[in-house]
């Protein structure tokens, strides 16, 4: 073991050698004057994710901490830390327990309000306090690119034809992907098979090896998908249609005469009585971030949206969001 | 065919430049290193890795994630053999044999037939890799719920056959396994089972903490019952290569193990440690030598690590020419493409062929590398045994418990690590055996979410296991395996009466 | 060995009924296939059965080589050991992690397998800059920091 340690200790020190002058670097920007700030806490700040490094949400956050840090919007060193466990619970609990913390913040996405209600156990998003939602996105609704439905509409009577004879690949039980098939049946009312598997990944890859009918995905993975002909998407689950020229021919659900809208939404939140001018700092910076073209050229690549929701409006979208979903889980026979 | 050789050539040309091969080299070292501490695998160190990546060129960031993906299959042989802490997932039966072998002083060949083997692997699948990715693409896909059910139904009933005392506490401790993986949530339904009220359990109760603690901790306490000063293992210099006959007995091994571990990392659901205790449970049928498996046989070694490389380089198929993941890192491999700004997916072929081409091109340079690392310093690794146990055992148990910690940054990981090491040091002293456990845990998560799977996929018709070829022929082989130790034990019944009924008569005739 | 079996059966037996009873509320079979409680009714069925067998083995067999417990030393270093084991758990959040392994180690090294000091020191000294260099510094994992911030 000793041994190992050593030879490991040469190849440590070459990547320590970089992680020197990376942190050099970051130090001579910090000398730098920052924009002005009202209260800036002091030390690196921990973003807490509740996924494992490389989840939408985990890269979501490292790009922007990477971002906020390169355009010294906030010069304390931005540390994304991946705290997995109970589908974001623990991550959630961390955050929590943080009271008043300056130097811990937490990343909201859908399992923060949907693991309480699916568990039994009591709500998170009132007790936290809320900084900001501002990454937005879509779904699609995908099926095998021979199947005779030529519209979502077409999809529809297909699935009325047999009940509960289109199977839906998708996440586990309670997920984004659940939901949305939940949706759908309630507007259409057709009933559909909805198989969970272990991950989206897992789904992606029934799909593909066309053993299900219809899987929901977001743009950035349909896009290589509908490009290889291997997908076929029937409808976008937004209020209005993607402007993007890949995705500027695919009708709305809606606009089909099928009222689902539905999509995914990631932001921040600090621990409970975290201090007003610190979710005014984050408020702030957040409003510079969205404002950078680095921001921009990712959320574009990314094929998201960036609507900010500020701190101000943040408790009431909380609310709101926290109603839709326990209204579709309830309707999926989930809540408990 | 020629195309894809101009391709490799151009691969090269890209892997070979001094910034590339620095890095391929960083991360074959970095694989080596985290798969030899116990806790963090392979998959979690280059998750820890990413944001590192975030400044260099895309090509040269997949190059080092990928070497440490498979540095990190030699890397866990090293800590499995010596102190019989699994390094990392795929590595847990080696901890079996390995051990044992070490313990019979033979740790150098263990070590050097695992570097062979793994070497001869990881070549012949980046070979396969190059001239046949498309159709075996396709071919990974035709693998499904049904197929997974089966295989893990093969891994869980081979079980009884593993170790070599009595089979009812195989099984016995196979449902034990089944009891802590059914802990969590339901994968299919989302209820909790099992958790008592506990948010840490509602995710389930990860392999590792298990494997952890009751091959590594367990081991570690047995072992400080001796209060006298404990004999270092002697390892003789003539023992620490291979010898011609260890060679001749692993070579079929290493080509069944590689062979199988290469197709098994082909399916998206599978992943490198199902392929280890595939091949190893395999070469234990074909063995000649069935008896020594588990008492320390170096074939069955040899096949385990051969499967988990080929497996860690066969998962890449999937990902690169269809952009699913087959494995836990292949995952973050994916993810650092998307961090780096590149879309996987089945268009990923053509539209990063440099970066495709170049990541094959590393893949060998990286298991030479390896290669030339482990096979020299395979006795150096041995002669660790030297140092007395007592000043051993410490650092085991720290950088086990530090590594636990690591994995999900909670005490109650630790805990849960600890907890099992009790439980396997108590297994140990009631003579039973710990391998049924960790397999267990690992298959029975697949097998129950498959079969669930399969049959809402069937609309609840079980005719889904014989109408897809690939299961069907899975079905046979599940048969034959449940069928044979039966005939076996009836045939040896008879033998044993008539030999019985012989004797009398000659009794008789006396 | 006629007792471990004897006692292993047992506990085996409860684990099953606890796994039995836990889930027993759950659906056995959901519209298409089988539900939550579908996978642990045949564990615990299983483990019932088999339990029951080994027991009544164990019952029947004649022959029985002891179990191979360890004198009064060795039992008492694997109970020091196994408690310091948790006294890290117990300890770590309160005087930080890389605090506690190091007393730890000490503790085993020095009190426990009663080795010589200097080398007990070196080859702490060694574990915890191996432990602190890969985790902490090179793998940026965030320890859990104690009172005194180490």
């Amino acid at each position: 073991m000793h041994t190992t340690g050593s030879i490991s200790s040469r190849c440590n020190r070459r990547l320590m050698m970089m992680g020197a002058a990376v942190t050099t670097a970051a130090l001579m920007l910090g000398v730098q004057p920052g924009f002005a700030q009202g209260k800036a806490p002091t030390g690196p700040i921990e973003i807490t994710s509740g996924t494992s490094p490389g989840g939408t949400p985990d890269v979501l956050m490292r790009r922007a901490a990477k971002i906020l840090n390169d355009e010294k919007i906030i010069t304390n060193p931005l540390v994304v830390q991946n705290r997995t466990g109970g589908s974001w619970m623990v991550a959630a609990n961390w955050v929590l327990n943080k009271k008043g913390d300056a130097n811990t913040v937490l990343t909201v996405a859908q399992p923060i309000l949907t693991t309480p209600i699916t568990t039994g156990q009591p709500t998170l998003y009132d007790k936290l306090t809320p900084i900001s939602m501002f990454i937005q996105g879509d779904l699609l609704i995908a099926v095998q690119p021979n199947s005779p439905a030529k519209d979502f509409k077409g999809f529809i009577d297909l699935a009325k034809q047999r009940e509960r004879g289109i199977k839906v690949a998708g996440a586990q039980a309670g997920s984004t992907d659940h939901m949305v098939t939940g949706l759908i049946e309630k507007a259409s009312g057709a009933k559909l098979n909805y198989v969970p598997f272990d991950g989206g990944g897992a789904a992606a890859t029934a799909f593909l090896g066309g053993n299900v009918d219809m899987i929901v995905l977001p743009p950035s993975e349909a896009l290589p998908l509908i490009k290889s002909n291997k997908a076929k998407v029937l409808a976008v689950l937004s209020e209005k249609r993607r402007t993007e020229p890949e995705f500027k021919d695919i009708p709305t659900a809606k606009e089909q005469g099928y009222d689902i809208l539905w999509g995914q939404s990631w932001g921040l939140a600090g621990p409970p009585d975290m201090d007003p001018a610190l979710v005014k700092f984050w408020d702030d910076a957040i409003q510079k971030l969205v404002a950078t073209d680095a921001w921009k050229a990712m959320v574009k690549e990314m094929f998201l949206r960036s609507e900010v929701v500020p701190a101000s409006q943040a408790k009431a979208h909380f609310v709101e969001l926290h109603n839709q979903h326990l209204a579709v889980l309830k309707d999926l026979g989930l809540a408990k | 065919m020629i195309d894809s050789l101009v391709s490799l050539g151009q691969g090269f040309a890209i892997a070979l430049t001094p910034m590339n091969l620095l890095f391929i080299f960083v991360g074959v070292c970095l694989g080596q290193l985290i798969g030899a501490l116990p806790g963090l695998g392979p998959s979690a160190g280059m998750a820890l890795l990413l944001p590192i990546t975030f400044g260099i060129p895309p090509a040269t960031a997949i190059m080092m994630l990928a070497g440490i993906m498979y540095g990190g299959m030699y890397g866990g042989t090293l800590t499995s053999v010596l102190v019989n802490v699994p390094g990392e997932a795929a590595s847990v039966m080696t901890a079996v044999d390995g051990h044992r072998l070490a313990k019979q002083g033979r740790a150098g060949a263990a070590l050097s037939v695992s570097a062979i083997g793994s070497f001869l692997a990881g070549v012949g699948a980046v070979i396969a890799l190059v001239f046949v990715t498309p159709p075996l693409a396709e071919f990974a896909l035709s693998f499904s719920s049904p197929e997974y059910f089966l295989l893990a139904t093969l891994g869980i009933t081979a079980t009884a056959s593993i170790g070599s005392g009595s089979p009812i506490k195989a099984i016995l401790m196979a449902v034990f396994g089944l009891m802590i993986a059914l802990v969590g949530t339901d994968p299919i339904l989302g209820s909790a089972r099992l958790t008592f009220g506990s948010t840490e359990l509602l995710d389930g109760i990860d392999f590792l903490p298990v494997a952890i603690g009751i091959f590594g901790i367990a081991e570690v306490l047995a072992s400080l019952e001796q209060s006298y000063d404990s004999e270092p293992i002697k390892t003789r210099l003539k023992d620490m290569w291979l010898s011609g006959k260890d060679w001749a007995e692993c070579r079929i091994a290493i080509l069944r193990g590689g062979v199988l571990g290469f197709l098994i990392g082909l399916m998206p659901g599978a992943g490198p440690t199902v392929a280890a205790i595939l091949a190893y449970v395999t070469e234990k049928r074909f063995s000649r030598h069935p008896e020594r498996f588990g008492n320390g046989a170096l074939d069955g070694v040899a096949a385990a690590e051969s499967a988990n490389n080929s497996a860690a380089h066969g998962a890449l198929i999937p990902m690169l020419a269809l952009g699913i993941p087959g494995s836990a890192s292949t995952a973050v491999l994916l993810a650092a493409l998307v961090l780096q700004g590149i879309r996987p997916g089945p268009t990923l072929l053509v539209e990063q062929a440099d970066l495709v081409w170049g990541l094959i091109a590393s893949m060998f340079i990286g298991n030479v590398i390896l290669l030339v690392l482990n096979l020299p310093l395979a006795p150096l690794f041995a002669a660790l045994l030297r140092i007395p146990y007592e000043y051993l055992a410490p650092g085991i148990l720290v950088i086990s418990l530090v590594g636990a910690y690591a994995t999900t940054l909670s005490l109650f990981s630790v805990g849960l690590t600890l907890f099992f090491g009790m439980v396997g040091y108590l297994m140990m002293k009631a003579d039973l055996p710990r391998a049924p456990v960790v397999l267990a845990v690992v298959l029975a998560s697949l097998m129950e979410s498959s079969l669930r799977q399969s049959l809402m996929l069937s609309e609840g018709s079980l005719s889904i296991f014989v109408q897809r070829p690939l299961s069907a022929i899975l079905l046979l082989l599940v048969i034959a395996s449940l069928l044979l130790p039966l005939m076996s034990m009836f045939t040896r019944h008879r033998a044993r009466r008539r030999s019985r009924n012989e004797q009398q008569i000659s009794i008789a005739t006396k | 060995m006629k007792t471990a079996d004897i006692v292993s059966a047992v506990v085996m037996l409860v684990l099953s009924g606890v796994v039995f009873a836990t889930t027993r509320d759950l659906p056995y079979w959901a519209d298409f296939a089988p539900g939550s409680a579908f996978a642990p009714f045949w564990v615990a069925a299983t483990g019932a059965v088999l339990s029951i067998a080994l027991f009544v083995g164990a019952l029947r067999r004649q022959t029985n080589p002891p179990v191979d417990w360890p004198d009064r030393t060795g039992l008492q270093r694997v109970i020091l050991t196994a408690a310091g084991l948790w006294a890290v758990i117990v300890l770590a959040p309160i005087i930080g992690l890389m605090a506690t392994a190091l007393l730890f180690m000490l503790f085993l090294l020095i009190f426990v397998e009663r080795r010589r000091l200097v080398p007990s020191l070196f080859t702490t000294a060694l574990t915890m800059a191996l432990v602190y260099g890969v985790f902490s510094a090179w793998l940026g994992i965030a320890f859990p920091k104690g009172v005194l911030g180490i």
